[in-house]
């Protein structure tokens, strides 16, 4: 597949060239902070290109600066959820009997719930705001990666190469680290990446409920949210920062898709 | 033997619900505040809080037992079908379900039937055409439409056909016109995983030997694709459209909430707002049961339908 490693080439680019964009965004749309009661409502312009809000702030430069402070929380988050995920996946498929058991019963009680569900919840009974968000979304979303490790390591633990090490008396956690873990990184890659878009969105659903990130921060869904009011008046409220939204998730999810083709072609992740 | 399998599966499935209400119960009960103290201020919020009162309130209220004494009552009272009384409303909890069942319940399904529609064609459609520029634009639809946001789908939706041209209601639930935006874009969000799977099934099956026979015997393709390859792929689709209903649960919350429908997730996310803690309680503890019923039956089917699955139970 020559074809699908110039594709993948070229969307890490444009993602690093993008991602560097909003990086920086904060000191290119320092005056998008600023409110300008004179120039509230305007439709898209050369001025602001996406339009201004309803206290005549520039939608363009917040909608990059919200979507910075969503892309850092969904990277602290992923890297939670990868942890958690790796310490309950690779110990209950290792070791497998009743510490696998016990592990099975938390993983259907945590997948008993709908995870959208779960966080509101939980950011109900904490109180909104960013920890909490880290926290509900911590606390839902490592499963996804604890089943997948789990099974790549049930499946990888049964292989000649690894009784092999075994019977030559290497230690569980040499065999764990040294043999067993680099092989369930190939699957991991694609998955992070796409879990990466999954949570920008989760988490500008949360802040549109209100649950989220509170104002006066920028962020997406939050933004969405305030356009509401002004739906009829001035939908680019609405509509601009929920596009940007969108480019940036897509551009996640078709790289991931391309890495998965790339790396398991058998496998399918993306349903998880 | 199979009868023994579905037996230790319920045993299992019981435990699970007896855990999750564990983990619902104690969210609760160590969320910070007293229930007796935060009905007082719900039922009055100017007036203060008189000692005496709080603790008569919390001896009506049946909270004044430690952890496991008031998780006894509240586990007893379930069995006898009360979840317990609505803060906001004084109302039953399983009253204020029921009442707005229905309306999530069609939605839900409705989506999940206009997913089922969209995903077999798309899927079959981007098999047939494997590689081809049809499958190439499939592909991209799929990638494209997991990235927008339900929520501002919704909105986008509703502006277009609301605000600018009038044809759908854009509020409240009056009849089927109502259903028409929330079941497109909820039905639509969960087609992409949909035409995924059918496409990985239909490639892997039509490679496969049995496929081969049926060329050599001469059977036309299209009735290879429809007597033969499409019922093996029914089963991964099943428990696709079991797994979805979990996220749809959660989708529908969100959805209901932009249309303004009368549904059970609008009502949540009041409760939620409100801090209606009975109704939080009751509401995400039917939601997972509801979600074990379907894993249940998802495996049920397997276990039914699948001559590999019934054999393997069988040896055993």
């Amino acid at each position: 597949m020559k074809n699908n490693k110039h594709i993948i080439i070229a969307l890490t680019v444009l993602t690093a060239i993008l991602l560097l964009f909003v990086i920086i965004s904060p000191y290119l749309f320092s005056a998008s902070y600023d409110l300008d009661m004179k120039n509230a409502l305007q439709a898209p312009n050369s001025a602001h290109l996406f339009g201004s809000d309803n206290l005549g702030r520039d939608l363009f430069g917040r909608s990059f600066i919200g979507l910075r402070l969503s892309l850092a929380l969904a990277l602290v988050i992923q890297i939670t959820c990868l942890f958690m995920g790796a310490i309950f996946g690779t110990i209950s498929g290792y070791y497998g009997g009743v510490i696998d058991k016990v592990y099975i019963m938390i993983q259907d009680v945590v997948m008993s719930f709908p995870s959208l569900i779960a966080s509101l919840c939980l950011i109900a009974m904490l109180g909104p705001g960013i920890h909490t968000l880290i926290i509900a979304l911590s606390c839902t979303g490592w499963v996804t990666y604890a089943r997948l490790i789990r099974s790549e390591v049930v499946s990888l633990k049964e292989l000649d190469y690894i009784q092999g090490a075994r019977a030559i008396g290497a230690s569980s956690g040499y065999v764990l680290f040294r043999h067993i873990l680099p092989n369930v990184l190939r699957p991991l890659i694609p998955l992070f990446t796409l879990m990466i878009g999954h949570t920008v969105l989760a988490i500008s659903g949360l802040g549109f409920l209100g649950f989220g990130v509170q104002p006066p921060t920028a962020e997406i869904g939050l933004m969405i949210k305030d356009g509401l009011t002004y739906i009829t008046r001035a939908p680019w409220m609405i509509l601009a920062p929920g596009l940007l939204l969108c480019l940036y998730v897509w551009l996640f999810n078709a790289l991931g898709d391309e890495l998965q083709e790339w790396l398991n072609p058998k496998k399918d992740y993306l349903h998880i | 033997m199979r009868v023994q399998a579905i037996i230790k599966k319920l045993c299992t499935t019981l435990v699970t619900a007896l855990l999750v209400a564990l983990l619902c119960f104690s969210v609760m009960f160590y969320s910070p505040g007293n229930p007796a103290e935060k009905l007082l201020r719900y039922k009055d919020p100017t007036g203060g809080l008189n000692q005496k009162t709080v603790e008569m309130y919390a001896e009506k209220l049946g909270t004044n037992g430690d952890f496991f004494e008031q998780f006894g009552d509240w586990l007893a009272g379930i069995l006898k079908g009360d979840f317990g009384i609505s803060f906001k409303t004084g109302l039953p909890v399983l009253h204020e379900f029921t009442a707005r069942a229905g309306c999530t319940i069609s939605l839900m399904l409705l989506s999940t039937l206009l997913a089922l529609v969209v995903g077999l064609a798309l899927g079959i459609l981007s098999t047939l055409y494997h590689n081809k520029i049809l499958d190439k634009i499939i592909r991209f639809f799929v990638v494209f439409n997991m990235s927008v946001p339900s929520f501002w789908m919704a909105l986008l939706l509703l502006w277009i056909f609301s605000i600018q041209f009038h044809l759908l209601p854009s509020f409240g639930f009056n009849g089927f016109s109502s259903l028409i935006l929330p079941v497109t874009v909820l039905g639509l969000s969960y087609s992409s995983t949909i035409i995924r799977m059918t496409k990985s099934c239909l490639m892997d099956n039509l490679s496969s030997a049995y496929v081969v026979t049926a060329r050599a015997k001469g059977l036309s393709e299209s009735s290879i694709m429809i007597r033969h390859v499409l019922i093996n792929i029914a089963l991964p689709i099943i428990t696709l459209c079991g797994t979805n209903m979990t996220s749809l649960l959660g989708g529908s919350v969100i959805i209901e909430n932009i249309y303004g429908l009368p549904g059970l997730g609008n009502y949540l996310i009041m409760a939620i707002m409100v801090k209606d803690f009975p109704v939080i309680l009751g509401f995400v503890f039917i939601f997972a049961l509801f979600i074990m019923l379907i894993n249940f039956l998802v495996d049920l089917t397997y276990t039914l339908i699948d001559p590999r699955v019934r054999m393997a139970m069988n040896e055993k």
